[in-house]
């Protein structure tokens, strides 16, 4: 021990250090290297109480001699400690760590590529308008998605968000171009709850908006994106599909790694499995957020995170995911 | 839609096997549905493109894909006398839900079996087979996915058709023979004021076409497709009339329908036809639109396409009206009702390109600004803290049951009784998680979520975006010590010096330094008011380096006090007061206390790296402390 210690640290280092060798030294050992008549460290700390100024032996002397007592102490239990403490066949469980629902962990990781590729993350009201949920995505008043059935109205004007495409109309609004963001979020609709269906659920949107952006561009984020999720054998499909907020719409599916695109019950026998829209922003959406399209062109693209998440950690029930059918161990 | 091969070979010249032609048609946007039957495909349909619910419209697109030559059904185009007076059957439109509705009478049909080429095709559809006139109605609508009527003249009792809106309490039996009430302002085709068919819905029994039906009025209309999905859900009824009316079907169809029917039933009915009506709101007007070559290259990024876009557009039976280096100007086919930019033209000429062929490319354009918002990045920095206190994220559903709450926003819409309202905080629902792991029999809980909470204030419906945190356990006074520890944590990292105040609620959250509620704790629940700590023009993200950078080892010393108080004692203000005390004091923190004989004794550790220091530390906390608080410190 260095001389510049205070006497409270080096009692506290004693015992800190014993915590430490009890671990490692047999009962024998510890006893020469803490109270050996030369060289014990307790020894030699018991040593030094006639040195201290008066006020500090008041102080300290009482310290160095209770610990001296709590060491000899720990010293004739060790037969009974070290027992337990090497034995090496008992597993402590640590419940010391709390975990991310899956949706976070999994959205998370989408979070990861994107903002490598200089996108932010954006959010946006769940309370919606029919302006922004619908109309500005070039959904006119009479499309089926925008059923009594299928959407959750508030009031007259006021709905919960259908799709994540609600925080898109947004950003497209309230920002200049270029613009660049993902958008994570819970959407509802009118679902009666089963194990594939729910009232909420979690979407994943992205947009790009820039001068000069192509479906080239979209095809190549998509290609990126995927090989990062799913690694570098996935094999993608694309194909035309009709968005009403999208022109060129743009389907992507991946090959099914079950069957290997030969058809079997996962993907239905269609040997893909579908797992995002997207296409090159409609024309009239970029000019109802304010956007001029002749200037700027843009893609998007959008997926359900939940059949992604169940997927992966194997829950097969949606209610479980979200209705606290399911904890952590 | 359902695709008999051997019908879609009516009309293109393919050798292509069912598997090959299923995967063509998925890439040019009619994906293959359900495993191949047989010689028959089943392709995803979506609400946009009308004409892909006819055979003819998904040969022709699929004809353009493979560049295969498209046969149109060749029509007679006879000439068509106009009807007499005496056989005249008056038409009347009253409802403004009608665009185009047009009639012609047969009369001297025989009705019979239909030719085999006909039943088997609508077999392999999957339509019943009734009887010839019937099913040549099916098999144009099919064909040309445009619906079609014939009903026995003979069964009217007044020769009239009149369109309009049903009343109250009118009633018809369907087609099927079912008794059904119309909703009020249902479109319907009536006589002698009873109606006889839901007008796009379906046909009445009343005026059927059966066995001894010689005289025949055939109708091809085409009605406001959002009040046709609207009656047909209220009426609970799907059919393929409907699935077809209640899309953006052209106008124009009736007119090409009406013909072919025309010259079916004169082919396998007999009989003589004569033209009785031809209704038209507003007369058509076809689209011209101009695809510039700029325009093709910026969408689709490439200048490969241009010099085979008329081509393409021309499978596609656009006419193409002039073309040169830099444009292309055509005439909208009348099917094509989705096409409403010049983008979707774009969209046409990549299709039969191939998506799969279209190249890839990396965005070249420098990264934007980033517009992530603070409120994102502190939910996602608290939810690390949180996790790595031991607590479990949970994301729960923000719909509950209404309860009478005068504040809480409820739906207008729901199907489920139970769930019709939106919670006034995240207590309500994460709740039933902690109920999941108590029922797991796990005796210390710990589970937070971040998320909204929804109410109303003045007719105005908010959400707000809070931080709903559970710690559980079954003693009590542990519970609330260690709720307290987990509020400090909270607040230090949101940099929030916050006091407590008993309400009768609750104990609310206060913010020490602009005296607002940030949040509010009860029991086993502590609610934090993210939005509004976020929101404060003077918040500060202690996200970052959040206090002294050390970077040597210093020595620090440690010491513990504890003094005595009286049971309601407001103790943390000694602490308080005991770290702005000297600024050689490193750290003071709370360690526990004891209550005996009424009396708190209360332990904190203070630090310092100033070891010499540390009994002048000392002596001035005990000192000045004693004096300012009236307490008495114990060794």
């Amino acid at each position: 021990m260095e001389d510049s210690l205070g006497i409270s640290q080096k009692i506290e280092k004693v015992r800190d250090l014993f915590d430490t060798d009890i671990l490692s030294l047999d009962k024998d050992s510890l006893y020469l290297k803490y109270f050996s008549k030369n060289n014990g460290i307790i020894t030699q700390l018991m040593k030094e109480i006639p040195n201290l100024s008066l006020e500090d032996k008041k102080t300290y002397g009482p310290q160095i001699n209770f610990l001296s007592q709590e060491l000899l102490s720990k010293l004739e239990n060790i037969n009974i400690e070290n027992k337990t403490m090497l034995d090496e066949t008992i597993k402590i469980q640590s419940g010391d760590r709390g975990q991310l629902n899956p949706v976070t962990q999994t959205i998370r990781e989408m979070n990861e590529f994107f903002k490598h590729y200089g996108f932010s993350v954006v959010e946006g009201p769940e309370i919606e308008t029919e302006e922004y949920n619908f109309r500005k995505l070039n959904l006119p008043e009479n499309h089926p998605a925008t059923d009594l059935q299928d959407t959750l109205y508030l009031t007259g004007n006021k709905l919960l968000r259908t799709h994540t495409s609600s925080i898109e109309t947004r950003i497209l609004t309230d920002y200049n171009p270029p613009i660049r963001a993902v958008a994570p979020g819970k959407v509802f609709r009118n679902e009666t709850p089963s194990a594939t269906n729910s009232s909420f659920f979690h979407q994943y949107q992205g947009i790009v908006v820039d001068k000069g952006i192509s479906i080239k561009n979209l095809k190549q984020t998509l290609i990126d994106f995927h090989e990062y999720l799913f690694g570098k054998n996935v094999v993608l499909r694309f194909r035309y599909k009709y968005y009403p907020e999208v022109s060129p719409g743009m389907g992507t599916d991946i090959r099914c790694q079950f069957c290997h695109g030969e058809g079997c019950r996962v993907c239905k026998y269609r040997g893909y499995i579908e797992v995002l829209g997207s296409g090159m922003i409609h024309y009239n959406t970029l000019k109802m957020c304010g956007i001029d399209p002749e200037i700027y062109t843009g893609f998007a693209f959008g997926m359900g995170l939940s059949r992604l998440v169940m997927q992966k950690y194997q829950i097969d029930d949606i209610r479980k995911l979200y209705q606290g059918g399911m904890f952590y161990k | 839609m359902i695709i008999p091969l051997i019908w879609l070979k009516d009309y293109i010249e393919i050798e292509k096997t069912p598997q090959e032609i299923a995967k063509s048609f998925t890439e040019l946007g009619l994906m293959l549905e359900k495993p191949i039957l047989g010689e028959v495909l089943e392709l995803e349909h979506r609400m946009d493109r009308a004409d892909w619910l006819s055979i003819l419209g998904c040969a022709r697109d699929l004809s353009g894909f493979e560049n295969v030559k498209f046969i149109r059904p060749k029509l007679k185009n006879i000439e068509v006398p106009k009807v007499s007076e005496k056989d005249k059957v008056s038409i009347e439109v009253e409802s403004g839900k009608v665009n185009r509705f047009r009639t012609r009478v047969f009369k001297n049909v025989k009705v019979g079996e239909s030719p085999d080429f006909i039943k088997k095709r609508l077999e392999l559809y999957g339509i019943p087979v009734i009887n010839n006139i019937v099913d040549i109605t099916n098999f144009v609508m099919v064909e040309m996915g445009q619906p079609l009527h014939a009903q026995d003249l003979n069964k009217f009792e007044k020769r009239e058709i009149i369109l309009r809106d049903s009343e109250i309490g009118e009633k018809i039996q369907t087609l099927d023979g079912s008794k059904i009430e119309l909703p009020e302002r249902t479109l319907v085709l009536s006589q002698n004021n009873s109606p006889i068919c839901i007008g796009g819905i379906v046909g009445g029994f009343e005026t059927r076409v059966s066995s001894e039906t010689t005289e025949i009025v055939l109708d091809s209309g085409n009605y406001n497709q959002a009040s046709m999905r609207k009656t047909s859900k209220k009426l609970g009824i799907r059919n393929e009339t409907l699935l077809r009316s209640e899309k953006f079907l052209s106008p124009n169809l009736v007119d090409e329908a009406i013909t072919r029917c025309t010259d079916l039933i004169l082919e396998y009915a007999g009989g003589e036809v004569y033209e009785n009506s031809n209704y038209e709101s507003e007369k058509y007007v076809a689209k011209k639109m101009t695809l510039t070559k700029k325009r093709l290259e910026l969408v689709s990024g490439g200048t490969e396409y241009f010099k085979n876009a008329a081509h393409s557009l021309r499978k596609l039976e656009y006419e193409v009206l002039s073309e040169n280096d830099e444009k292309i100007v055509v005439e909208v086919p009348h099917f094509r009702t989705d096409v409403e930019v010049e983008d979707d033209i774009v969209a046409d000429i990549l299709r039969l390109y191939g998506y799969s062929k279209i190249q890839a490319e990396k965005i070249s354009a420098p990264v934007p600004e980033d517009i992530t918002p603070i409120s994102y990045s502190e939910s996602e920095y608290l939810t690390n803290l949180l996790v790595s206190l031991g607590f479990h994220e949970h994301l729960t559903d923000s719909i509950v049951k209404y309860d009478g709450i005068e504040n809480r926003i409820s739906m207008l819409n729901s199907i489920n009784s139970d769930k019709d309202s939106l919670r006034l905080s995240i207590k309500e629902t994460l709740s039933t998680v902690l109920f999941n792991y108590q029922k797991f029999g796990k005796d210390e809980v710990k589970i937070f979520e971040i998320g909204k909470k929804y109410f109303r204030e003045n007719d105005e419906l908010y959400e707000e975006l809070v931080l709903g945190v559970i710690y559980d356990i079954s003693n009590k006074d542990l519970q609330s010590l260690y709720i307290r520890k987990y509020l400090d944590s909270i607040m230090e990292s949101l940099g929030v010096n916050y006091s407590l105040q008993k309400t009768k609620k609750h104990i609310s959250i206060i913010d020490s330094n602009f005296l607002v509620e940030v949040g509010y704790f009860d029991g086993n629940y502590v609610e934090v008011f993210l939005e509004k700590i976020i929101n404060n023009p003077n918040f500060k993200s202690k996200k970052g380096i959040n206090g002294k950078i050390v970077t040597e080892i210093e020595n620090i010393s440690k010491e513990d006090l504890t003094f005595v108080c009286h049971e309601d004692f407001s103790s943390g203000e000694v602490l308080e007061y005991v770290r702005n005390l000297n600024p050689l004091i490193n750290e003071v923190r709370y360690l526990n206390e004891f209550l005996e004989d009424g009396k708190r004794k209360v332990t904190f550790r203070f630090s310092s790296l100033h070891s010499q220091e540390m009994k002048k530390i000392r002596n001035e906390i005990i000192n000045n402390s004693s004096l300012k608080f009236q307490i008495n410190f114990i060794s």
